[in-house]
This record gives structure tokens, sequence and C-alpha cells, in this order.
């Protein structure tokens, strides 16, 4: 049962892929402005931080910053693979239609919404981040050894994951409150905070990014791996938990949403 | 006997109705333009909810940032010529102002062009280009009473936002606010018309989102990029966008040499609308609209 789901999920890519492709000269300008736009982001860090003038946030050097904001960067990357159709759920889905399409088949509704679309040029920001965390990586002195890479693994997935399913939280919203945009861009912009040291922060702001909207386990903790603060090391092993823990919750939200879905008949 | 018709033959002072008819028409059809837009943007009024929201994420994570920045310094300290309550000021009305002059011409266009709907616009005698523009300056204006305000003042009671050098320097940065708004209403109608020859400039639009939050000097003002990326920002009109503004709101540029940057965005906003709308007559060539 799993390995036929699998085999057609690797179907719908691939023939997403051969559709995107179709057109080279489109994609090759939508990974590169990816690229760019991924490297904007940083490009503020880079010459905020200059080492000279501006050399740490309240005891957060430049090198621990760019590191968080490079993971940081690289569990988005991963996340906008896969989110494109969270973000218009209640548009495309809800209110024009289609979920009663994917209730036809006998597929898990959530899988298929998820990889009915790819976004195949968040590779580009990918590379930005991982070119971001090797830059911090060794200037802090970090030997990247196989343990290293390992976590490096684990905690972006986890990080991903864990945005992911307070995205897949906040679009099973749709189906009790139907809008075509929803609430999804002031949390997709709270994920600004999570790009800083969490200390940093007014400790309201603290509190919602741990223990509400678990942000804070999506790249400052799994981070702070790689820095030397053994306090934070707790937090940091319990990131891959956290990402079960939300996913479990956005899981039952989305089937209690399912269960409710009454189609609006267009 | 000339060829010429009568209509072609007639006296300068004759074509005054006629460029008075024209002028009549011409605002009647961009009113109802203008009119359709405040409607639609009522339709969604989540939106304005959740876009206050996103404003004062935004404010809030950049004051504490530079909160963090200053930390690090002696109490009054200046960087870059910038002290930390100068700098609260320059990121909260900075963002107050950016609610103002973003527009989503681009989108707006690439919507149209993809829809095939953009047909009706052609076959109508109407000027593409201008009613796009006219459309985001309504949408703008709406936005200043209905977002830009109530923004402006959940962000006045949250944060210590310093007030304008002088009436005068206020009221020259609202105008050069809306140069501003002019400047980069042209840019995204410049990449909006990529569209014809791309099949989705989604990607295009979001990496043109942050480059212009940096190169804007929205997140940061120029005075902190390092002295080999001046040239870039010197080179292109993004600085006439956020940072002119708020240099006139500061005070950093006297009101006695103001003339000088009003006259550069005059000249960078009327620079982007011949580009713009020479990219729109070569790319009516792409133009492939099914059916309809």
């Amino acid at each position: 049962m799993i390995y036929r789901s699998v085999a057609l999920y690797a179907a719908y890519f691939a023939q997403f892929l051969k559709a995107r492709l179709a057109y080279r000269a489109d994609f090759a300008a939508s990974l590169l402005s990816n690229l760019v736009g991924g490297a904007a982001g940083v490009l503020f860090v880079f010459f905020l931080m200059d080492g000279k003038t501006i050399t740490n946030l309240r005891g957060w050097s430049r090198e621990e910053i760019l590191l968080i904001y490079g993971f940081s960067t690289i569990a988005m990357a991963l996340f906008s693979f896969v989110s494109f159709n969270l973000f218009r759920f209640g548009d495309r889905y809800i209110v024009q239609g289609n979920f009663d399409r994917v209730l036809l088949r006998p597929l898990n509704s959530l899988c298929q919404v998820l990889f009915e679309t790819f976004n195949i040029e968040s590779l580009g920001t990918l590379a930005v981040g991982l070119a971001v965390v090797s830059y911090a990586g060794r200037r802090l002195g970090i030997a990247f050894t196989a343990m290293d890479y390992l976590w490096l693994l684990l905690g972006s997935l986890s990080g991903a994951l864990i945005l992911l399913a307070v995205f897949i939280f906040v679009a099973s919203l749709s189906f009790h409150f139907e809008d075509r945009l929803g609430v999804s861009a002031p949390v997709y912009n709270l994920i600004n905070f999570s790009r800083y040291p969490l200390p940093i922060f007014h400790p309201v702001i603290q509190f919602i990014l741990q223990w509400i909207i678990p942000f804070a386990f999506s790249a400052f903790y799994p981070a702070a791996y790689f820095l030397k603060r053994p306090e934070l090391l707790p937090y940091c092993y319990a990131v891959p938990a956290v990402a079960v823990v939300s996913l479990a919750i956005a899981g039952t939200a989305w089937s209690f949403g399912v269960r409710r879905y009454c189609s609006t008949g267009s | 006997m000339s060829g010429r018709t009568p209509g072609e033959a007639i006296f300068p002072a004759a074509l005054l109705p006629r460029i008075y008819a024209g002028a009549r028409q011409g605002i009647a059809v961009y009113s109802a333009f203008l009119r359709n837009s405040f409607l639609v943007m009522l339709a969604y009024r989540l939106r304005y909810y959740t876009g206050i929201c996103s404003y004062l994420l935004f404010v809030a994570a950049h004051y504490f940032i530079w909160q963090a920045v200053f930390a690090g310094h002696p109490a009054g300290a200046r960087i870059h010529g910038f002290t930390l309550a100068e700098m609260t000021t320059y990121v909260s009305v900075g963002w107050i102002a950016r609610s103002l002059y973003f527009s989503n011409i681009d989108y707006d266009v690439d919507e149209l062009v993809r829809s095939g709907q953009i047909s009706t616009f052609l076959i109508r005698p109407i000027q593409f280009h201008a009613v796009m523009i006219v459309q985001g300056a309504g949408e703008a204006l709406f936005r200043l009473l209905f977002f830009t305000v109530p923004i402006g003042a959940v962000i006045l009671l949250l944060f210590p936002v310093s007030a304008p050098a002088g009436t005068a320097a206020f009221c020259l940065f609202c105008l050069s606010t809306a140069l501003g708004f002019l400047i980069l209403a042209e840019v995204s109608f410049l990449v909006g018309t990529l569209s014809f020859r791309l099949k989705s400039i989604q990607g295009i639009i979001r990496s043109k989102y942050f480059l212009i939050q940096v190169l804007s000097g929205l997140l940061l003002p120029p005075p902190f990029f390092p002295a080999w990326f001046q040239p870039v920002i010197d080179a292109l009109p993004f600085k006439h966008v956020a940072y002119v503004p708020l240099q006139l709101y500061l005070g950093q540029i006297s009101t006695a040499q103001a003339w000088e940057p009003l006259c550069s965005q005059v000249l960078w906003a009327a620079a982007c609308a011949v580009l713009a709308e020479y990219a729109l007559r070569r790319s009516f060539a792409h133009l492939a609209v099914q059916g309809g």
C-alpha cells in the first residue's frame, strides 16, 4: 500500500517535471531568480554585520547569525519545494471546488494537495542556504564530520517539516472559514523572527515562537547544534520530536477539516 | 482639389473641443477603472487585517534587530550617521510608506496576459500602460485611507517614532514618496511585460520583491552598504523609492537642497516610464491569446 503510494507520487513528480522542463528558458529564469531572491535576504545580514562597526547582536557573533540564517534558508527551501498549494488552498481547492476532485481519488487528500505541484526552483534557494552554512561553518571552525552532516540533514528536514506542519494547520482552517487568502501571509512573515537568535526578541515573541507557533525549532534550535552554547542543546535535540508532534497536530486538524468539508458546488 | 478630408484641415482652435471631449472621455474611463479597483479591494476585507498584522511583524522584527545592533554600542552612539532613535524612526516610517507605494502591477499584468483577458483591454480605445498605472494609483489612494493610516496608527502607538524634521520636510517626504510610488509602479509594469515572453514570471516577481527590499534601502540604509556596493545603489532607481523620502523625513536632506533628489526622482520616473512603454510595444509581437 505504501509502496503503491510512493510509486504514484513519484509518477506525479515525473509528470510535473516533464511539464516544467518543457519551457527550459522559463525554468532557467525561475531558478536564477530564486537564487537571486535567496541571496538578497542573505545580503542584508552580510551588509549589516560588516564585522567592523557591527560585530555582534547582543553577543551573537556575525558567523553564528549567518549560520542560523543559512540553516533557516535551507529549511525554507525544502519547505517551499512542496508547500505551494497550501498557500492557495482556500482559493484553488475550497472556493474553486477542486477539493471535490481530490476526494474522488483513493489516495490521501493531504498528499495529493502537497504533491500536485512542486517548486523545483527552490533548489536555487537551497544552494544559497548551503553556501551560507558552509561559509559560516568554516569561519566557526566546524570540522563537518559525518555526524555533523547527518545533523544538517536531520535538523533541516525537521525544520522544514515544522514549517510544513504549521502551514498545513493554517490551510486546514480554510475548511471552516471560506476565504481566498486566509491568514497564511502574517504567519509566513513570522518566520522572519526565526532567522535570528531567539533571545534578541521580546519575551512574548520568544514564548510564541517556542510554544505556540514553533518556528524557533525550524532554524534557531537546529543550528544551535553547531554553536558552542551547551544551554541550548536540550532544545536542539528536541527538534525532531517537535517536528513529529507538530505534524501529528496538523494531520489531525486536516482530517477534522476534511470530515467537516462540504463542497461550494462550483 | 486637395486629397485631404475636411477633418484633417481644421485649425488648432477648432481642435480644442475635440481635445476637451477626449480628455473628458479619458477621465470617465479611468475613473471607472479607479472605482472598480476600489470595489475589488473592498471585497477582500480579511486581506486588510492580515496585511496590517504582516507590516507590524516586519517592523517588530527589525526593531528588535536594531535594538540588538545598538546594544553593543554606548548610549547615544551613531552608527554610519544614525542614532538608535533615528534608525527606529527610519524602519517604522519606511514600512508605513511602503504600505502606500507597494503595488502588484507586475502580478496584475501577468494575470491579464495568462488569462487572455488582456485582449479585452487591447480592443478598447484606451492606453493599457496608462490604465495599469492609474489603476495602481487608485489602489494606492485606497491603501492610504484603509491601510497606511491604520498601520501608521498602530506602529506609532507601539514603537518610539520621532516626528518629522519639520512641516516642510514632512510635505517633501509625502511628495517624494508619491514619486517613489511612480518609479516602482513603472518598474513593476516593466517586469509585468516579461509575461508576454515567459510562461511564468512568478519567480521573477518574487526575486524583485526581495531585491527591492534591499536595494531601496528599506531594510538597511545605503550608508551601511560596503563601499564597493555604493556604485550599484547609485546606478539603480530603487534608492529613490525608500531611502530618499526617508532622508527628507529625518532632515538628512535639508528642505533647501530637496529640489535635487526630487528632480532625479522625476527623471527616474520618466526614464522608467519610457523604458516600460518601449518594452510593452516590443512585447505585443509575442502575445498569443488562445480563443477567449
